[in-house]
């Protein structure tokens, strides 16, 4: 069974778990979309949000909801002890990670093709300006986000204080990926958009990832081997 | 089935594990003949769960030999898991797949093994191949676990409680599946509270308490044992002692938790 092949494997399963009932992906979308909502009621006055305020406010919906959807998601596999199963077979153990985390990615990709016209008309905020760096970082901050959740969020899965483990193992690990994400989508948003500054964060994310990801492969299985 | 190098399937020595400052399993030694169904009994909270984790390869011991299979977890683990067959305690499965769907699943991960449909054929789960696993009964969720630990043709089974919760029908009818598959020639170790099942179904039994192994024989042998040492009786009744006789004496009538 080659790693590819596993990894697409527990990605269906998951794809095909969500097609029949959708409650993460609806649960997530809903979270999403009410956190830009608020925050467009509490920071658009007259017609005129606050300056920059888009960038701030996409990154905080993105980063709540994948909390959300990574703890829904490993909720769902303790109940069924699937991820226990899943190592118990001759599966490549990084394969299953790598799978978990691709679905955990479509799941947000999901939201933020939400979130990103949302954010736009409520904020006034020319986020289709420069498409494809947008996608570079959001596509690139997510993948950052979603490695080392998706890695403490499995090795949480058996223990009680889960739920408050999870964000605060999370977010100080991730720091630097909201900070590049918050920023390069900043600089996005100036007028005009400063896109050295978008190219340098997009560099930095990169970084991240390859740190982050190539972590995750390496301490997956001797994490959820205790 | 592939060929099976030693006359034993497993062999555990000196076996070691602590959680902080509980110990789970206290230098145990066991050996499992290959062949044979091999029952490890005790109270919750015995280590019977650690230990058998170990022996699975998804917990590392703090100390001791665990050869699986004539192969070990630290140099074969790859080649391992394509031989053996394990049931998870209480598995659930993820409830939204169907029956095949859930097999199919666990099928690819191996090279070798029965189809699906076979498999589902062996369980009899016919009639249930599209039914999501949610809508199946415990007996019926209890038989897709053990037909997803064969799926990979396996040649030493791996059964935590697996008829825990079941009807008396249901139950008979794992016991059906498991004394199949030990006719075939295959090795079987069973974790069980119950000890008709294990007179039943294992040819030698463990019994472990505080992470020790306290007994150790076939169940004649222990049943045998508790009659030669005369205890005191306490009704008066026309029956022989039982395996749970043997259970109680050893392990005592108060209560565990977990």
């Amino acid at each position: 069974m080659s790693f590819a092949t596993t990894a697409f494997l527990v990605l269906k399963k998951d794809f095909t778990i969500e097609v029949k009932s959708g409650e993460i992906l609806y649960t997530t979308l809903f979270f999403a979309v009410s956190c830009v909502l608020i925050f467009a009621i509490a920071f658009v006055r007259e017609g005129q949000p606050v300056e920059g305020a888009g960038a701030g406010i996409l990154w905080i919906a993105v980063l709540f909801a994948g909390n959300l959807a990574l703890g829904r998601t490993f909720e769902r596999e303790r109940y069924g002890e699937t991820v226990r199963a899943l190592l118990l077979t001759p599966a490549p153990r990084a394969a299953i990670y790598v799978g978990k985390l691709l679905g955990i990615v479509a799941l947000l990709v999901a939201a933020e093709c939400l979130l990103v016209p949302m954010v736009a008309f409520l904020f006034d905020a020319p986020l289709f300006a420069r498409p494809l760096l947008l996608a570079a970082i959001l596509g690139l901050g997510t993948v950052g986000f979603a490695s080392v959740g998706t890695l403490f969020a499995a090795m949480l899965v058996r223990s009680r204080t889960r739920d408050v483990m999870l964000p605060i193992l999370l977010y100080p690990i991730t720091v630097p990926v909201i900070i590049a994400g918050v920023l390069g989508t900043s600089a996005l948003l100036q007028s005009p958009a400063d896109e050295p500054v978008a190219l340098l964060w997009i560099w930095l994310l990169v970084s991240f990832d390859v740190v982050f990801v190539t972590l995750a492969l390496w301490t997956f299985e001797p994490l959820m081997t205790e | 089935m592939s060929e099976i190098e030693t006359t034993s399937a497993l062999r555990v020595r000196n076996l070691r594990k602590s959680f902080q400052e509980v110990i789970a399993v206290d230098g145990i030694d066991l050996e499992v003949r290959a062949g044979e169904c091999f029952g490890l009994l005790g109270p919750n909270g015995a280590g019977k769960t650690t230990t058998v984790e170990i022996c699975e390869g998804l917990t590392e011991p703090d100390a001791g030999e665990v050869e699986v299979l004539g192969r070990r977890w630290a140099s074969d683990a790859d080649a391992l898991r394509q031989r053996l067959g394990i049931q998870l305690q209480e598995t659930q499965l993820s409830d939204k797949l169907t029956v095949v769907e859930t097999l199919n699943l666990f099928r690819s991960f191996f090279g070798q093994g029965p189809t699906p449909g076979e498999v589902i054929a062996l369980v009899q789960l016919e009639e249930k191949r599209h039914a999501k696993v949610v809508t199946l009964s415990g007996g019926q969720k209890q038989r897709l676990a053990l037909a997803c630990s064969l799926v990979g043709d396996p040649d030493l089974l791996f059964l935590d409680e697996p008829t825990t919760g079941l009807d008396p029908q249901a139950r008979r009818q794992v016991w059906d599946l498991i004394e199949e598959f030990r006719r075939a020639g295959r090795t079987i170790l069973l974790t069980t509270h119950y000890m008709e099942e294990a007179e039943r179904l294992c040819d030698r039994v463990a019994i472990m308490d505080h992470g020790r192994v306290i007994a150790r024989g076939s169940p004649r042998e222990l049943i045998e044992d508790l009659d030669r040492q005369g205890k005191p009786l306490t009704e008066l009744r026309a029956r022989t002692a039982t395996l749970e006789d043997v259970f109680v004496s050893l392990t005592g009538h108060h209560l565990r938790d977990e």
